[in-house]
This record gives C-alpha cells, sequence and structure tokens, in this order.
C-alpha cells in the first residue's frame, strides 16, 4: 500500500472513529435522559400519590370521626366533610391523567358513605350510622390499596 | 341562577349545572343550603322531564366544586319518589367526566326505584 493510501486509510479510520463516538455518545445521552425523565415522572407521580393519600386518611379520620358523634355536629362540619372529598375526587382525576387509576365504585362508595345526609346526621339511624363506619374504612383502605398496586404497576422497582 | 333552558332543533335540552344553578350545590333542601337539590329538581329537572316537546335532558356536571352525595340522591333519587315515570326519567343522560358520579346517580335511581317498587308492589 502507498503512503498516499495508508494516509487516507488512517485518515478513514480517525472519521469512522469521531463519528462512532458521536453516535455512543448520543445514545448514551438518550438512554441517561429517558432514565432522568422516568424517575423524574416516577417521582412527580409518587408525590402526588402520597398527597392523595394524605388526603384521604384526613377524610377518613374527619368521617369516622364526624359519624361517630353525629348529635354534636353543624353544618359546616358537613360542608367541610364535603369539600374533603371533593379535592380526594380531583386529586384522583390527577393521578387517572397519570395511569393511576381507582375503581370508581369505591370513590362512589367512600362519598357516599361520608357525605350522605351529613347535613342532618341527627336523623340517621344507629344502623346506617354503623355501616357509613364501616364503609369508610373500607372503602378508604380499598381505594389506597388500588392505587398502591397501579403504581407499583406502572413504575416497577 | 339562570333557570331560562334552551331546546335545540332536536328536542334536547342542556343544563349546565355549574353555570346555570350553582357551581357549589348542596344537601336535600332549603335548610341544608340555598342550592339543594331539591330546588333543583324542581326548578330544571321536572319542567324538562315533564315536557312531551323534550326527548332528552342533558345534565352537564363538569365544573362543579362541590358534589355532595345529598344533592345528588335528592335530585335524582327524588324524580322517582316524585312520581315520574321510567319513560320520562330514562331521558336523562349526564355528562360528566367522573365516571363516579354516573355510577352513583344511576344507583340512587335504581335504589329508589326499589324502594318505590316495594311500596306499590303491583306498579312498575
Amino acid at each position: 500500500m502507498s503512503a498516499t493510501g495508508l494516509q487516507t486509510f488512517g485518515l478513514y479510520l480517525q472519521t469512522l472513529a469521531i463519528v462512532t463516538s458521536v453516535i455512543f455518545i448520543i445514545i448514551g445521552w438518550k438512554v441517561l435522559y429517558r432514565n432522568a425523565r422516568r424517575i423524574a415522572k416516577r417521582n412527580e407521580t409518587y408525590a402526588l400519590l402520597m398527597k392523595t393519600q394524605n388526603e384521604i386518611l384526613h377524610a377518613e379520620k374527619r368521617g369516622l370521626d364526624f359519624w361517630s358523634h353525629p348529635t354534636i355536629r353543624t353544618s359546616l362540619d358537613s360542608y367541610l366533610l364535603a369539600l374533603n372529598v371533593q379535592r380526594i375526587g380531583n386529586l384522583l382525576d390527577l393521578l387517572s391523567k397519570r395511569g393511576l387509576n381507582v375503581d370508581d365504585h369505591y370513590i362512589y362508595r367512600l362519598r357516599n358513605a361520608i357525605t350522605l345526609d351529613a347535613e342532618k346526621p341527627g336523623t340517621v339511624t344507629q344502623e346506617k350510622i354503623q355501616r357509613k363506619l364501616v364503609h369508610i374504612s373500607d372503602f378508604s383502605q380499598r381505594i389506597q390499596n388500588d392505587l398502591h398496586s397501579a403504581f407499583v404497576g406502572r413504575y416497577p422497582i | 341562577m339562570k333557570t331560562a333552558m334552551q331546546i335545540d332543533a332536536d328536542h334536547i335540552v342542556t343544563i349546565v349545572v355549574a353555570e346555570q344553578y350553582s357551581p357549589y350545590p348542596m344537601g336535600r333542601d332549603n335548610d341544608d343550603g340555598k342550592y339543594n337539590g331539591t330546588k333543583f329538581r324542581q326548578r330544571f329537572l321536572i319542567p324538562s322531564l315533564t315536557d312531551d316537546n323534550i326527548t332528552q335532558v342533558n345534565v352537564d356536571l363538569n365544573g362543579l366544586a362541590l358534589t355532595g352525595s345529598s344533592f345528588l340522591e335528592e335530585s335524582f333519587g327524588g324524580l322517582v319518589r316524585e312520581g315520574l315515570s321510567k319513560e320520562q326519567i330514562d331521558k336523562l343522560n349526564i355528562i360528566t367526566n367522573r365516571q363516579d358520579l354516573i355510577i352513583e346517580i344511576t344507583d340512587y335511581i335504581e335504589t329508589a326505584w326499589k324502594e318505590r317498587n316495594q311500596m306499590q308492589p303491583d306498579s312498575e
């Protein structure tokens, strides 16, 4: 091989090395970017999930307190309960947009147990109140379980 | 509160609750709040559902900042207790991006039907 040929071959190898390096850098950057984006998204969703769980626990506690002592309640108490439940619905909507879904029956059952006839708690029979207490605790737990399973399914460890 | 309802060319009425009634409806009757279920049922639902010229009544629940169960039960379950026929109640079409609200309303109507049928075993 002539000197010129060797020079051309050397240049060719040099160019190939540069191109290959650039390709590896782009691929590496893409992988890093994708992973970082996924982790960021996971963290955001997790933060939202925690906020929702706290709101559910708060509603559960407030609902159980309310219906354990129904005769001392005011209309403001029932209003606050309804607002609490509404916030849960809004947060669950946001989680649903991130692919974390909860059985709609559970949301309805929790809202029903907490807010139905909360404006006139003194008129609700003891039997219905007992059922409400069970449902508040049960459906609060079911929603939290659904959320947890959906999160683990979407972002496996 | 705007109570006038527009009937379109297909004889369909659409009630946007948050705009035409209140974004914060609550409770069953006047004791529970100004924008309660009884008032909503009597001012909006019954006039449109009992109007023979109207074939469908869309109730748009989107945009509500508060959706308590007492309001929903009184508004929709109350239609059955008020004596409306199945054909009239079937004109209802609930519009919402919250599926849980549709399940809840359907359940209140079905429960009210069961209670009505138990009281009047020979009727529907």
